[in-house]
């Protein structure tokens, strides 16, 4: 995988890893697991949350009323208004908010992305080298802004301009809970949102297919008078959608592969008609660029040259994803190891797929690959047969690299001069597991991985249900903007609430910014500080050149303001968590694991966020 | 109208001031017109300034309907965008995403079209930084092409900038002539149709910038480029380059082809030697050039002779006014050195050691000498105006003198003028074709003493061409024949045959590093290994056992060889 990725199971991410924790590292926290935290935040929240609010009705009413007016704002919350939720008055108050939305102009937002959708073709660059990496990014990205912008417009404005207008008190007065309205508008405003959201998603997926959409003409004239030594000749491809493909031909005049080479991330396949003179090609579309690849991935352990575990050599890469074994020894390797490997699943072997990083020390062999070495093991100690015989590679570097492995692998030749075979399944699989183990054999050169490089791929998805779930994902985002939006308003004006919502928002998106900051991970201080180095033109590790006793009141003030920010973060959504585009434009399957933490995540900030609006809404004398 | 209503007289005085100020307003932005006769108007003060400093973005460059709309949707926040962008576009480089940073990058200039250094630095950025990231050759080929197709589009937004087509010249000539993929680019690059297309859009005749294979060639290319750039100079600002830089590009990038010819594509002979002296002919035009330098004088780096010999003769003229002085200031000054200087002065140079050779002739060389305005001061009065001005005269001819000195040394002038020269020699083209022979015949591992015979044959060439141009003994090209010994002496050492005692080039082997580290390692195997009578001519040595098919297992095998063998070139 091109992108960084890290896979976490849903019941890894759900549930504690309580020994990977340590108090005094932030960074640690994470394996606390989201029940946990979430849990651990909510509790929190509900006795701080009362807390405040019984202050602050101490100041209003005193300590006894104000603790009469809050205990039974909690008590009527949960034995009268839970009891009494009506969905009916909920969908009442929903088509209301639908109808406020579209006399709100909200199909403009609609608007503005088909005009986008018209003139992308000025501003894509279409000469990229991965056509459907952009285009994919480019519509998710401007489907994902102007919802989220069309959301917080919409949830943010609406209960204040009720509450200006008036009109809220013919609502109140009806017999309808706070929870309702807040309910309800949640609701109709997500509807208004969803059915947007469909209709981007169905032009944008039109607009990816018929734009990547091309063929190329191949001629027989197109080849080269010359072969090479091993017998093949080179041709090429018309030059279409501002590429061409290079063509294999063997001695005998057939497509080696019966496929193009790979150009620009995709493919064709080619029919040949005809002999000899009257040879003719028919190239057709273009492939493996709108897919879905539904990895199974394995559990990676490397070793190094003296054969114990490690982490793998850094090669220089600020970029730390990928660590390197280094080849030319025996010993060092990377392996993987997959379960629930049975016949039923991977009738024909193993489909292995592979996206290697290479590291050259000196050139070596320029117009080749470097050289590597899969051997599968068993994982039982004790087997007779414990590995495969080697099979040998040819490194490639950006490209997922297809390395289909057969069941039956030749050993040898029997007596009788027939191949000597072993079975994947019978020999080497154990209670449904089996290592793969890759080496670099060339001396001084290096292989990078990461967990998520190799993996077995038996089977794609459909490229447009993945699609989908990226659309999934932004309907996620887009309801918990929503319901943010919709608490916010219970208690702050329109254009308060708007930018309330969009802090919180930025925050989602850039609140690993301050942890990073907090735990001296990036350099440059806080917000004072970074200020002052803006204004001073100082990079983030030159000193601030300020008197010893300011300098230290900037640090603890960013510090003390960094905190805080840090405490918002682990409250609010992050709403990179759900981001999937990444996934879908590098033809990735949106894993299940990955939806159902998404969809927990959901669950949890938008009860959170329905119930805070609840009470916020009850503590206005407007709501009964 | 009520005059007593504050608001209201507040509203009448915004009013006045907006109709005074709308007169300088007008006089500044005016926009030029344009028409015949008296209709045509040059506008206010900045249309008259973008005129005359050519600063219109029409006259800049393409006009992009995109690029304007992105700047205008910024609304104002322009910078803040672009530092953005560039974040991201060093992120994404840092995480291995060049689809991203392409995009990224795209994004950026269409920001900023204008900002020269923008394009320089991501152009440079594409075609070297992330073209090494990629493991396969025709992946790092495609993304130098990246970098020059953005430096082509930086051409329509910036026309005719010279820095920038002097840069599409270097890519073109010497990124793909000059990497150690130089064979595969230089290969890819001669069936690239479409990059020849592209240039010949460009007004970039690919035709004319044929190899001896009637493919473009990427140095031959790369110099029409050059060639365009030297062009656009004559009529814009080659802005910070060094106008010796500048203009050295397009006759090295001939010489590089000639050379490129020689040892990449083994063409030798009459070919080779009408393409060096299509180098020397630009080289020379080269020399000819006025370089302007940072004293305010120009320069000819071809007129150093002229100007020593000018400098020799004025000098005799001041001698002619004041004889004997010269010789009478040296005495005295001599004769004023302190004593540790003055015996090291008298002191006979066989006897001195080196630092104090050094030291005399660097140090108490120019202490002793007579400056010319001495000599000049000395004359007698009648002719004291004169003397003085001969003086001037020849410190004007040694400033130029000096500045030509230093120009042909920072261009390394006088050996490419000597190699040119010496590269069309019928000793060098036979020297380099019997070279090619033995080194493809070594690799081969075949008719080794055929092998042996071209390099002995070559080693003599080369002898005779060291000793009319022995300036060629100090560069690259001379430490690349220390290696081809090294490769003759493997030949032998396979033969079973000794290595000559009078070798032809001992001398080169004494000059350079690897040579002295080689003659050492032979050295010592002639003392440890058994006299064996060098093969007389005609007689046949016993030749490799090694089977060919045994080669290609072992370069199936390269871990194993590479440990094995020798350093080569390509381990290095």
């Amino acid at each position: 995988m091109p992108f960084e990725h890290h896979i976490i199971e849903y019941w890894e991410w759900m549930l504690p890893n309580l020994s990977e924790v340590r108090l005094l590292d932030a960074r640690s926290w994470s394996n606390i697991g989201f029940l946990m935290g979430a849990s651990g935040v909510l509790l929190l929240l509900a006795f701080l949350f009362p807390f405040l609010w019984f202050l602050i009705a101490v100041i209003k009413h005193g300590p006894s009323e104000g603790f009469y007016l809050v205990a039974k704002s909690i008590y009527g919350g949960i034995t009268e208004d839970l009891p009494g939720f009506s969905f009916r008055r909920t969908y009442a108050i929903a088509k209301v908010a639908v109808q406020e939305a579209i006399r709100n102009r909200v199909l403009v937002g609609f608007a503005v992305f088909v005009l986008l959708m018209l003139f992308a073709g000025l501003f894509l660059d279409v000469e990229n080298s991965n056509r459907a990496k952009s285009y994919i990014s480019f519509v998710l990205w401007a489907t994902n802004c102007l919802v989220m912008l069309m959301a917080v417009i919409l949830s943010a404005f609406s209960i204040p301009n009720d509450i200006k207008s008036k009109t809220i008190y013919t609502v109140v007065t009806k017999p309808i809970r706070a929870g309702e309205i807040v309910l309800g508008r949640v609701i109709g405003f997500s509807a208004v949102g969803s059915v947007m959201l469909l209709m981007m998603g169905l032009i944008s997926y039109v607009f990816v297919v018929r734009g990547l959409s091309h063929t190329h003409v191949l001629k027989a004239d197109s080849f080269a008078t010359k072969a090479d030594p091993t017998g093949k000749r080179e041709g090429v491809t018309s030059r279409d959608a501002h590429h061409r493909h290079r063509v294999i031909m063997d001695k005998s005049g057939n497509i080696t592969t019966g496929e193009t080479e790979s150009e620009h991330g995709h493919f064709h396949r080619i029919e040949s008609e005809g002999e000899g003179a009257n040879r003719t090609y028919k190239v057709g579309a273009a492939r493996g660029d709108l897919i879905a690849r539904s990895p199974i991935f394995g559990k990676l352990r490397r070793l190094d040259p003296a054969g114990n575990p490690s982490e793998g050599i850094n090669v220089g890469d600020e970029w730390t994803y990928r660590t390197f074994i280094e080849g030319g020894n025996n010993r060092s390797a990377a392996i993987w190891t997959f379960s629930n490997v049975t016949p039923e699943r991977y009738p024909e072997g193993l489909p292995l797929e592979m996206n290697l990083s290479v590291f050259r020390t000196f050139k070596g062999v320029i117009a080749r690959g470097v050289m590597g070495e899969i051997t599968l093991r068993n994982v039982n100690p004790d087997a007779k047969v414990k590995s495969s015989p080697p099979i040998t590679f040819e490194s490639r570097e950006y490209v997922a690299h297809r390395f289909p492995i057969d069941r039956k692998l030749k050993i040898g030749k029997n007596p009788d001069g027939t191949d000597l075979t072993m079975d994947i399944f019978e020999d080497l699989v154990h209670e449904g597991k089996i290592e793969v183990s890759i080496r670099c054999i060339e001396h001084s050169q290096y292989f990078g991985i990461a967990q998520p490089d190799v993996y077995l791929r038996p089977s794609d998805s459909f490229f447009f249900v993945n699609f989908a779930k990226g659309y999934l994902s932004i309907w996620l985002q887009m309801v918990l903007v929503t319901c943010f939006g919709v608490m916010f308003s219970t208690f702050l004006s329109g254009p308060v609430a708007m930018m309330a919502t969009w802090c919180a928002i930025g925050l989602g998106f850039f609140g690993g910014l301050a942890r990073d900051v907090l735990t001296n991970l990036v350099t440059g201080g806080g917000p004072i500080e970074s200020g002052i180095r803006i204004l001073q033109q100082k990079n983030t590790s030159s000193d601030l050149d300020v008197y010893l006793p300011l300098e230290l009141a900037i640090k603890y003030s960013d510090k003390a303001m960094l905190v805080v920010v840090e405490g918002l973060t682990y409250i609010l959504p992050n709403y990179g968590n759900f981001d999937t585009s990444q996934f879908v434009a590098n033809g990735y399957d949106v894993y299940p694991d990955l939806v159902g933490q998404q969809l927990t995540m959901a669950v949890v900030y938008a009860l959170s966020a329905s119930i805070a609006a609840y009470f916020f809404l009850k503590t206005r004398e407007i709501a009964g | 109208m009520n005059w007593n209503n504050a608001s209201f007289v507040r509203k009448v005085i915004y009013l006045v001031g907006i109709a005074v100020l709308l007169l300088p307003i007008a006089a500044l932005s005016q926009p030029a017109t344009a028409g015949r006769g008296q209709d045509r108007s040059s506008g206010g003060k900045l249309a008259q300034l973008r005129a005359q400093y050519r600063l219109a973005q029409a006259e800049l460059g393409a006009i992009d309907p995109a690029s304007e709309t992105m700047k205008l949707a910024t609304v104002g926040l322009r910078g803040v965008a672009v530092t953005y962008l560039w974040y991201k576009a060093i992120d994404y480089q840092k995480r291995k995403d060049f689809t991203g940073l392409e995009l990224t990058v795209k994004q950026i200039i269409r920001l900023q079209p204008n900002f020269l250094k923008v394009w320089d630095f991501q152009a440079h950025n594409l075609t070297y930084n992330s073209s090494v990231e990629f493991d396969s050759y025709r992946d790092r080929y495609a993304w130098v092409k990246k970098g020059i197709d953005f430096l082509i589009l930086g051409t329509h937004y910036n026309r005719d900038e010279p820095g920038m087509l002097y840069q599409l010249g270097w890519y073109v000539g010497h990124k793909m002539g000059r990497a150690d993929e130089s064979k595969e680019f230089r290969r890819l690059f001669k069936d690239d149709e479409d990059m020849h297309d592209k240039f010949r859009l460009q007004g970039v005749e690919v035709d004319e910038g044929f190899g001896y294979d009637s493919k473009p060639d990427n140095w031959l290319v790369g110099k029409l480029w050059f060639d365009k750039a030297e062009r656009a100079a004559e009529y814009k600002s080659i802005r910070s380059k060094s106008p010796l830089v500048f203009y050295n590009g397009g006759p090295m990038a001939a010489i590089n082809a000639a050379a490129a010819m020689e040892k990449d594509d083994g063409i030798f002979g009459q070919r080779a030697k009408y393409a060096w002296s299509v180098g020397n002919a630009g080289w020379v035009k080269f020399g000819n050039r006025q370089l302007p330098t940072y004293l305010g004088i120009a320069i000819q780096l071809n007129n150093l002779e002229a100007l020593q010999a000018s400098h020799a003769a004025t000098e005799v003229r001041l001698d002619a006014l004041a004889p004997g002085v010269r010789e009478k200031i040296r005495s005295e000054k001599i004769a004023a050195l302190p004593k540790r200087e003055l015996e090291l002065w008298v002191k006979p140079v066989k006897d001195r050691t080196a630092e104090e050779q050094h030291v005399a002739v660097n140090f108490l060389g120019s202490k002793v000498k007579a400056t010319n305005e001495e000599v000049a001061a000395r004359v007698p009065r009648e002719k004291l105006a004169q003397a003085r001005e001969i003086a001037d005269q020849l410190q004007r001819l040694t400033q130029e003198m000096d500045m030509t000195s230093r120009y042909r040394g920072t261009v390394n002038f006088d050996y490419w003028r000597a190699r040119c020269s010496a590269e069309q020699t019928q000793e060098a083209l036979d020297a380099r074709e019997q070279i090619h022979k033995a080194e493809e015949l070594r690799e081969a591992n075949r008719s080794l003493n055929d092998s042996r015979e071209n390099y002995e044959k070559a080693w003599e060439n080369w002898a005779i061409v060291f000793k009319k141009h022995p300036q060629l003994f100090d560069s690259i090209e001379a430490q690349e024949l220390v290696d081809a010994i090294d490769h003759y002496a493997d030949v032998l050492g396979r033969i079973e045959v000794k290595f000559p005692a009078d070798f032809k080039l001992k001398e080169l082997l004494e000059m350079t590093e690897q040579g002295q580290r080689l003659k050492k390692r032979l050295d010592t195997l002639q003392a440890i290994a058994p006299a064996v009578t060098p093969a007389q001519p005609g007689e046949k040595k016993p030749e490799s056992t090694e089977n060919p098919a045994e080669k290609t297992k072992a370069e199936e095998k390269p871990a194993a060889a590479a440990k094995d063998a020798a350093p080569t070139k390509d381990e290095k």
